[in-house]
């Protein structure tokens, strides 16, 4: 029965964005709907387990199919009349096309034996994210009740949003044993979007070249076996900003539709992390430039209408139980001694995991400047990712006594920087039009379609 | 630009410029598909020669892939001790790293409630608070920390059986009407004990 719960889940995902499905890829829709759809679900569970609606399978397929049956009807007025047909045309691929696709699919099943054999083992799965679930799945319900029972631990219980509790939760009722598998699916969809939001600026092959270039990269691949929420909050986040930076480009509704469901559902995922404010002040400058004012105020209501969700249910249930926030700060002040060490931390732990996409990123950079010149509203969208790790670290730093420990979280956080970096590359890739030619007659065509754009 | 020509090839800038990120991106490519080769390696070997767990039971799962030494504990400590019993746990810090977690240790352990005790003294009043058992633990590390050291709890415990899980000190298996006494403890103490609440 889990099963076809979650294929419901899918559904959901296809038909939250399939209002606008011209404007993507058939297979990145697909691949949307993979991860889209459970993350909405969990919010619609987390909706009917507010209005104590029991988490019976009944009333977990059900509010799934009304949620389905809601989006056909919005997807139905204004539709578009002559909306585009799918035609799906199977390419042709080269022999090192064809390679690079295989072992991206040995990935995603390595990672999906990984996640399906393996029930949840790691330390912070079991002592919250796992248990959450089982509670959940215990109780059919929020378990307000259980998780304030005991008062030294309810803080901990409701120090991040329940998403993947939940989905952990209803995988157990509907009769799963283990669900991992939906971790999987986030690094399919975290992997797979990267080759189709950087396939315009660049050729196939090299397109799924830097597609497999992500997907090897150890910080991505493992964290995808272990069912920490970091990589669902990075897919999330990444793309929310990517589909933003396509929509300034290509102006197309759907990207932009999608990339303002994101960033709320991100932080559905981890609310903690502050980088949501970047697109939120980048997105309105944007607006503002383009004369879009109406959009502000549709995505701030978007946003926030989603965001706030958990800040408000977990402020009722500390008020309610009389709990205090985890570690409470130790009060803000100007330490001018923390600067260099927070700074330091910046770079060790949030850039350091990824100084290898820095530094091709660098050379690429380099090579032509031009470009960058051209993307500078990009750039200093990235930097300010930068610059706030920084402040949050100080402000950590001054804050905290014990700051210098989350390094490895630090870490973890910053995954998001991985897809975000090879859209940059992609998009100031050097021109390789004066190459083509010289290298098809002397190199061969294997490397003229290397550097060929098609 | 042009920089210079060999044979009929015109070399510019630009060329080595796409050479140098080439050579950059493959490199570094390589470098980590080096690095992940053994985990994946070692993901597939360990499910080539355990096959049988791949259709086994969580619990079965679960032993392998937690220490198994800890798993028995806390199946121990299940199995001698109610669903609904209170029950007080190290301080949490080296050596305990895992039964001193309450969060941790809750996991396996649920829906049993458990309160962690101090260092020196027990740190709660076991009749007022319903404590009807405390585990009793060597600690399941080398490591110490927070001026921590190994045997807990510290204090004697009016008990009416204590559960040890194997040998300790010179006892085994379950011993009624004797109280707990701290200084009869050894690195292999690991048990539990049921408090006499009239005697405290």
């Amino acid at each position: 029965m889990w099963f076809l719960l979650f294929l419901l889940m899918i559904l959901l995902g296809y038909l939250t964005i399939a209002r606008w499905h011209n404007d993507f890829h058939p297979i990145e829709h697909i691949i949307i709907s993979v991860f889209l759809g459970p993350i909405v679900a969990s919010l619609v569970f987390f909706g009917i387990g507010l209005l104590n609606i029991p988490f019976s399978p009944r009333n977990l397929f059900v509010s799934l199919t009304v949620s389905c049956l809601l989006f056909v009807f919005f997807n139905m007025i204004k539709r578009t009349p002559n909306s585009k047909q799918i035609k799906i045309k199977v390419p042709s691929f080269t022999f090192f096309e064809l390679g690079m696709i295989i072992a991206l699919a040995l990935l995603f099943f390595w990672v999906l034996l990984q996640d399906v054999v393996w029930p949840p083992f790691s330390w912070d799965v079991l002592a919250l994210y796992d248990f959450r679930g089982r509670v959940i799945a215990d109780y059919h319900s929020l378990a307000q009740g259980f998780f304030t029972s005991q008062s030294n631990l309810t803080a901990y219980n409701y120090v991040y949003p329940f998403s993947t509790s939940i989905l952990h939760g209803v995988i157990y009722i509907t009769g799963g044993a283990n669900p991992k598998f939906f971790y999987a699916f986030f690094y399919l969809g975290f992997v797979g979007l990267l080759y189709f939001c950087i396939r315009r600026y660049l050729s196939r092959l090299l397109s799924l070249f830097l597609t497999l270039f992500m997907a090897v990269t150890p910080d991505i691949i493992f964290p995808s076996t272990i069912a920490y929420p970091n990589i669902a909050y990075a897919l999330l986040f990444s793309y929310s900003t990517i589909y933003f930076w396509k929509y300034m480009r290509y102006r197309k509704n759907g990207f932009l539709a999608l990339s303002i469901l994101l960033l709320p559902l991100s932080t559905w995922i981890r609310n903690s992390e502050p980088f949501w404010v970047i697109n939120i002040i980048f997105m309105t400058i944007y607006f503002i430039k383009n004369r879009q004012i109406l959009m502000i105020f549709a995505m701030l209501l978007i946003f926030f209408g989603i965001r706030e969700i958990w800040p408000i249910y977990q402020g009722h249930i500390f008020a309610t139980s009389g709990q205090i926030k985890i570690d409470p700060p130790q009060g803000f002040h100007i330490d001018l001694t923390k600067i260099p060490e927070s700074f330091l931390f910046t770079i060790k732990y949030f850039t350091g995991s990824w100084w290898q996409y820095f530094l091709i990123l660098f050379f690429a950079a380099i090579s032509s400047w031009k470009k960058v010149l051209r993307s500078s509203f990009l750039i200093f969208w990235f930097i300010s990712y930068l610059g706030i790790s920084f402040l949050g670290t100080y402000f950590f730093a001054v804050s905290f006594s014990w700051w210098n420990q989350i390094g490895g979280s630090a870490e973890r956080v910053s995954v998001f920087f991985a897809p975000l970096l090879l859209y940059l590359l992609a998009v100031i890739f050097p021109d390789t039009k004066n190459e083509r030619f010289h290298l098809k007659i002397k190199l061969g065509n294997r490397i003229y379609n290397l550097i060929n754009k098609q | 630009m042009k920089i210079y020509f060999l044979g009929n090839i015109k070399v510019t800038k630009n060329t080595y410029r796409l050479i140098v990120i080439f050579a950059l991106v493959f490199s570094i490519f390589v470098f980590n598909l080096v690095k992940i080769k053994s985990g994946i390696r070692s993901g597939l070997r360990i499910l080539k020669s355990q096959r049988s767990l791949v259709f086994a039971d969580y619990e079965t799962k679960m032993r392998f892939k937690s220490r198994p030494d800890m798993w028995e504990f806390y199946q121990f400590i299940k199995s001698h001790s109610e669903d609904n019993a209170k029950i007080l746990i190290p301080p949490q810090g080296y050596p305990w790293s895992m039964t001193g977690n309450a969060a941790y240790s809750r996991y396996f352990l649920y829906p049993r409630h458990l309160i962690n005790g101090k260092l020196d003294d027990l740190g709660v009043n076991l009749k007022e608070t319903g404590v009807k058992y405390v585990l009793l633990s060597w600690g399941e590390d080398v490591g110490l920390e927070y001026n921590f050291t190994h045997g807990w709890p510290k204090v004697p415990v009016p008990a009416k059986k204590i559960y040890y899980l194997g040998d300790c000190y010179n006892y085994s298996g379950t011993i009624v009407n004797k109280d707990f006494n701290p200084n009869e403890m050894d690195q292999h103490c690991r048990g539990l004990i049921e408090v006499d609440w009239e005697r405290l």
